[in-house]
């Protein structure tokens, strides 16, 4: 559907140009008074998750207060002041309390809901509301889309995913209600299609309405026949159908806020190119930012693989896969390894950084509206340890004072920094899952 | 009545011929041992020192284990203690191990109580949570609908996973990304079904010069309503073109004329002039050229380019200084040519009335909407569509026809609501929620029917099938048997193998697996015969009725050339896989797949854990427990550098109790597989040492190489019973629950003793109460 509306939107409206800093921001233009004091942007979050924990003497800044690089985050020494380094919280849900192996399941599983995943193969999976998708309950609704999930692996293809845990734990961070997971776009070319329009498509703009008239037309029935089912199923069946009920609802709800048209954006040329694992985190990063810019949407999820991902990094010249180069057993040369896999992801933050800083909003840069959060579920991968978790801040959305190192008591929870975001999302919920407080 | 005794093989000849009759009383023939007897000896001697008394080690209490009568917890309880003694996970390493004879008396008393407990229990069919189609279904479903190849692929997010199988209902969940997808696959579905070319009517697309764009800008400008060109250059726009075919390029235009020669022009596609003609024509008798060819499907850009400008400014007649070309507008029509009607749309208009009436003008909308919705709807909902419901779907054609749309177009948009509906893509089943009381209720005919058509085709059922089902004739056993033999001789049932066995291998995989490529060059070829070649081999003793134990020992295999020689194999002739003889035993057979060898490899090197854990879980229905906390894996750098070494460290499984209980079956088995590197091709050598394939299973046997593997993994029926698993899985939609386990396992037993065939196995499994019935309530 998204690219039905979008080529609407092309019909109307100059064809801006993605790669570039010629786009224009839509938010400003379409609501900003005229002569009115300059409006800022609204506030955006992304989260960035890096699977299988960090090596963490190369991720921890030797000293607390102004910040110093740790060899890890040095491709960000450009965006220094714009950082802010957490230390000593902890997800207590990731841990195994009674329920034995399968920490990467619970490293997904457990990374934004803080919850303590159910341990199942799969009859009843249950973690909790993630914190992405409370605040998409709260401002998601002012844009296109509530949310974005995305992410560089597909779900696994095959066998049981971690020690007896579904699968949904270790393929999907973002979790709409505690029994269902948001599954994540995988493929770059579909992620464009879906928020401006088919890159390959010219528009025109007869066609659209009609699409969007016989969209509207086909959802309301299936809205309907999805009610009428509601009162004729027991419990489990109907939490399957409430769960089609409510996407139908939202469907219908993009289509009508969808009539606002923004503008339009041209692909970037790796799009049209296609690109293996070493180009796809910042062809996503790209139109992530773009989506940001457009305002398509103002939350997201990324993973950069699946929890528990093994993946083989060839071209940085480590083709064991991440999983089980994890487990290094602190042996040299498996975390200097492991130590190239993290600064190649801190990399392909930075080059998020870098667009969030040079798109331009309201005379300020994007960058200064968006929380960027950046973390592992685990800290060392070997240990499996769910505390000291690497976690890093980015952009000037929260409003705090960046470019620091803090410690904070041990046992901290990780929900904290969650009951953070709310409030600087102006979510009115003081708490979220095992918080004791907030955090900055 | 003797049984055969795990682990060894002698112990077949042994089998006496009572057991082929079906289950036998516990207690009631004074020579068969009894649980009470044998059974309760076995736990006296070697369990409840441990596990009984006041504190039972682990909570587990076996001293009151009693089986007449037999509760489901005992049952349950003994099925759990029969893997355990059978795998030699207990008695535990450092306890005597049970003589062969008193293991052999236990087991044989274990499994006539087990099955005795299954005929005494009550059935208890459960209930499966409401399936939503997985990717794969998606795509069969609607092929089968509306005889269409639509292949949803990787436009779908992924399904998750649970115990390792996609179509599991409590875990296939709807997002509103999906439901976009589904929405999004329904429209361009509808418009590859719906044919709306009508040749005498072509589709007119054209561009009025206002909206055209002039290249280069200098070179004229767009005045009213033409666009004048006065120098050479071209006005161009572009349309978007529904197939590859022949179209008119027609253009209005006229020449201001001025010099020796008429204004010249050119009609231009994707900036490439097709065809030069000249425009004698001047602003009193304009003219419209056009010419015919054949373009490709999609966005296309076309232009008219003026080629011959002329500028005299000092020809005395002002109005012949200056030669200029104007366009009034441009368009494309077509396709022109005839194709013909597509199968979809023909299987989706065939109960159309127009067809036989005589002046179709006159049928009202809804007399010729209604038998084709009622039929479409029927068969996509897998049930009789009500009347209600077809008159809503024919409420949305009357409403497009009233804006203008034509009635083909409006059964477009009613496939759409069809195809998103929630009846398409879940798989309901009406009625078994309304049951009160505590028998389990038959499943509405539909239902099963559905049931049985995705499980053997991950498909809809076909008009026999609903054809039974809605005259309630599946409720009979006999003929839900002899439906599943039509069905399974069906080509359809190809799905069997490219979606069941596909998954139970685990080769879904083998899509995103990447080896080294330093090591293992050349690896993407074979992806795809990887996946064929275990398809095809599920297939051939599938059609052909081989015992299903061939799945593990079978002497053929199918290869296409570059499968060939990664098996170092001569070059097969024909194309794509072909059949071949292995006469060696090297290969064959599940475990000798390369495939299967390689998801269950590490990037760099073979994992035998991941290769033992891969045959507890997928052959010898002995899935491991997951390793105790703080378990690491291996130490990648040293294990890389010396095949030796790979073993020595593993010694470290053996060294603590509580890893070894597993371990030293899964590496045994592992390393008898040591003989095929990472993409299972076969090497003599690993890191410069000589490969060693030998292993010692816990009863101290010593194997050798996948050929010496194969008898171990026949014995005890622990195949059968994996795979009959695996299909209970895959068909009903959930794991087994202990009372499915305990009927899984008197299943197992009852199946005949000598060749079982695949066939045999779907029967069984679709003859289960659990299959056929829904407990009611929830």
């Amino acid at each position: 559907m998204a690219q039905v509306l979008r080529r609407l939107a092309l019909s109307r409206r100059a064809l801006l140009r993605g790669g570039g800093a010629l786009l224009a921001l839509p938010w400003l233009e379409s609501m900003r008074p005229a002569l009115a004091a300059p409006a800022r942007g609204p506030l955006r979050l992304a989260v960035v998750f890096a699977p299988n924990g960090q090596r963490m003497d190369a991720w921890t800044p030797a000293s607390e207060g102004a910040l110093a690089l740790s060899p890890t985050l040095e491709p960000l020494e450009r965006h220094r002041k714009r950082l802010l380094v957490l230390s000593g919280l902890t997800i207590d849900g990731g841990r195994a309390h009674g329920d034995g192996p399968g920490d990467h399941a619970r490293e997904g599983g457990s990374f934004l809901t803080c919850a303590h995943p159910r341990k199942t193969g799969g009859a009843d999976i249950k973690a909790g509301v993630s914190i992405d998708q409370l605040l998409a309950q709260h401002v998601g609704g002012a844009t296109a889309f509530p949310s974005l999930e995305l992410g560089i692996e597909p779900g696994a293809a095959g066998g049981v995913c971690d020690s007896g845990y579904a699968c949904a734990y270790s393929n999907n961070i973002s979790w709409r209600t505690e029994s269902q997971p948001m599954p994540k776009e995988t493929s770059p070319r579909a992620l464009f299609a879906r928020l401006f329009g088919d890159p390959d498509e010219a528009a025109d703009a007869q066609a659209l309405e009609r699409a969007r008239a016989s969209r509207r037309s086909v959802l309301d029935l299936a809205r309907e026949e999805a009610k009428r089912l509601l009162s004729r199923v027991g419990p489990a069946d109907r939490r399957k159908l409430d769960e089609y009920f409510t996407a139908v609802r939202e469907v219908e709800g993009r289509l009508a806020r969808e009539q606002a048209s923004g503008p339009a954006v041209a692909p970037p040329e790796a799009l049209k190119a296609g690109v293996g694992l070493r180009e796809r985190p910042a062809l996503f990063f790209e139109l992530l930012a773009l989506a940001f810019a457009t305002d398509r949407t103002r939350l997201a999820t990324f993973m950069l693989g699946n929890a528990g991902s093994n993946i083989g990094y060839g071209f940085l010249g480590v083709p064991e896969g991440h999983h089980d180069l994890s487990h290094h057993g602190n042996e040299e040369a498996k975390l200097e390894k492991i130590g190239r896999i993290n600064r190649w992801h801190a990399e392909q933050l930075g080059g998020f950084l870098d667009r969030l800083a040079a798109l331009q909003e309201g005379g300020e840069p994007l960058l200064e509206r968006t929380i960027v959060l950046y973390a592992s579920a685990l800290a060392d991968g070997n240990a499996h340890a769910h505390h000291d978790l690497p976690v890093l801040l980015a952009g000037g959305g929260g409003g705090w004072t960046m470019g620091r190192h803090l410690r904070f008591p041990r046992e901290t929870p990780m929900a904290n920094l969650y009951v953070s975001f709310l409030e600087r999302l102006g979510v009115p919920q003081r708490s979220f899952a095992d918080s004791t407080g907030t955090l900055l | 009545m003797r049984r055969r005794l795990p682990w060894l093989l002698l112990a077949c000849a042994l089998l006496a011929a009572p057991c082929l009759g079906g289950p036998q009383p516990a207690g009631g023939d004074a020579a068969a041992p009894s649980f009470a007897v044998e059974g309760k000896a076995f736990l006296a001697r070697h369990c409840t020192a441990c596990h009984g008394g006041t504190a039972p080690e682990a909570g587990l209490a076996l001293d009151g284990l009693a089986l007449e009568p037999p509760t489901l917890r005992s049952a349950a309880q003994l099925l759990d203690l029969r893997k355990r003694v059978v795998a030699r996970e207990m008695p535990p390493l450092g306890s005597p191990a049970p003589e062969p004879a008193e293991l052999a008396a236990f087991l044989a008393a274990t499994d006539a109580a087990l099955v005795a407990a299954d005929a005494a229990l009550a059935p208890d069919p459960g209930r499966v949570t409401v399936r939503r189609l997985s990717r794969f279904e998606y795509g069969r479903t609607v092929k089968h609908l509306l005889d269409l190849d639509y292949e949803p692929g990787a436009s779908f997010p992924a399904d998750d996973l649970s115990y390792g199988f996609d179509n599991i209902g409590a875990s296939l969940s709807m997002s509103p990304l999906l439901l976009e997808k589904y929405a999004d696959a329904a429209a361009e579905i509808a418009a590859r079904a719906v044919w709306l070319e009508d040749p005498s009517r072509p589709p007119v697309r054209r561009l009025e010069a206002e909206g055209l764009e002039i290249a280069p800008e200098r070179a004229g400008a767009v005045r009213g309503e033409g666009a004048g060109l006065h120098s050479n250059g071209t006005v161009s726009g572009t349309v978007r073109l529904p197939r590859e075919g022949e179209y008119l390029l027609r253009a209005r235009v006229f020449g201001q004329q001025a010099g020796p020669d008429p204004a010249r022009m050119a009609f231009v596609v994707d900036g490439r002039n097709v065809r030069s003609v000249d425009v004698p024509e001047t602003a009193e008798s304009i003219a419209v050229k056009e010419w015919r060819l054949v373009l490709g499907a999609g966005v296309r850009s076309v232009g008219v380019a003026f080629l011959n400008d002329w500028w005299r400014p000092d020809e005395p007649d002002p109005a012949r200084r200056d030669r200029n070309l104007v366009v009034d507008w441009l368009e494309v029509v077509g396709p022109v040519d005839a194709r013909p009607v597509p199968a979809a749309h023909q299987r989706l208009f065939a109960r159309d009335p127009a067809a036989k009436a005589k002046d179709p003008s006159k049928l009202a909308v809804k007399a010729r909407a209604e038998p084709i919705l009622k039929d479409l709807a029927s068969r996509a909902w897998r049930r009789p569509a009500t009347g209600e419901e077809v008159k809503r779907l024919v409420a949305l054609v009357e409403a497009e026809v009233a804006r203008g749309a034509r009635l083909e177009e409006g059964v477009g948009l009613a496939l759409q609501a069809v195809l998103v509906s929630p009846h398409f893509l879940f798989r309901l089943e009406p009625g078994a929620a309304t049951g009160a009381g505590g028998t389990p209720r038959d499943l509405d005919g539909h239902a099963l029917a559905t049931r049985l058509s995705y499980f053997l085709w991950s498909s809809l059922p076909d008009e026999a099938l609903a054809t039974l089902a809605a005259r309630g004739r599946l409720a009979d056993l006999a003929t839900l048997q002899a439906e599943v033999r039509r069905m399974l001789a069906d080509p359809r049932a190809r799905a069997l193998s490219e979606n069941f066995a596909v998954q139970w291998l685990e080769l879904r995989r083998l899509s995103t697996f990447v080896p080294d490529p330093a090591r293992h060059p050349g690896f993407e070829a074979l992806r795809e015969p990887m996946r064929q070649e275990a398809e095809l081999l599920f297939e051939a003793v599938l059609r052909e009725r081989r015992d299903v134990h061939e799945l593990l020992d079978a002497r053929f295999t199918f290869a296409d050339a570059a499968l060939a020689a990664h098996y170092g194999l001569p070059t097969p002739a024909g194309d794509g896989l072909v059949r071949v003889d292995l006469p060696d035993g090297q290969r064959g057979g599940v475990l000798g797949l390369a495939g299967v060898l390689a998801v269950t490899s590490n990037p760099t090197r073979t994992s035998p854990v991941k290769r033992g854990k891969w045959v507890l879980q997928n052959v010898l229905d002995a899935p491991p427990r997951p390793p105790p906390p703080g378990a690491d894996s291996l130490d990648e750098a040293r294990v890389t550098a010396s095949a030796r070494s790979l073993r020595e460290s593993m010694e470290v499984h053996r060294a603590r109790a509580d890893c070894a209980s597993c371990h030293v079956r899964m590496d045994a088995l592992g390393f008898a597989l040591e003989r095929y590197d990472a993409v299972g091709r076969v090497r003599t050598e690993d890191g410069g040492q000589p490969v060693d394939t030998r292993g010692t299973l816990p009863d101290g046997r010593e194997v050798d190489g996948l050929a010496s593997l194969r008898g171990a993994l026949r014995e005890d029926r622990a195949f059968l019973r994996c795979l009959c698993g695996k299909l209970f899985t895959f068909a009903v939609g959930r794991a087994p629950e202990p009372r499915d386990a305990l009927a899984l396992f008197a299943l197992v037993e009852r199946l005949p003793r000598e060749k079982v065939t695949l066939e045999d196995l779907v029967l069984a499994v679709a003859g289960m109460e659990a299959f056929r019935k829904r407990s009611p309530g929830e």
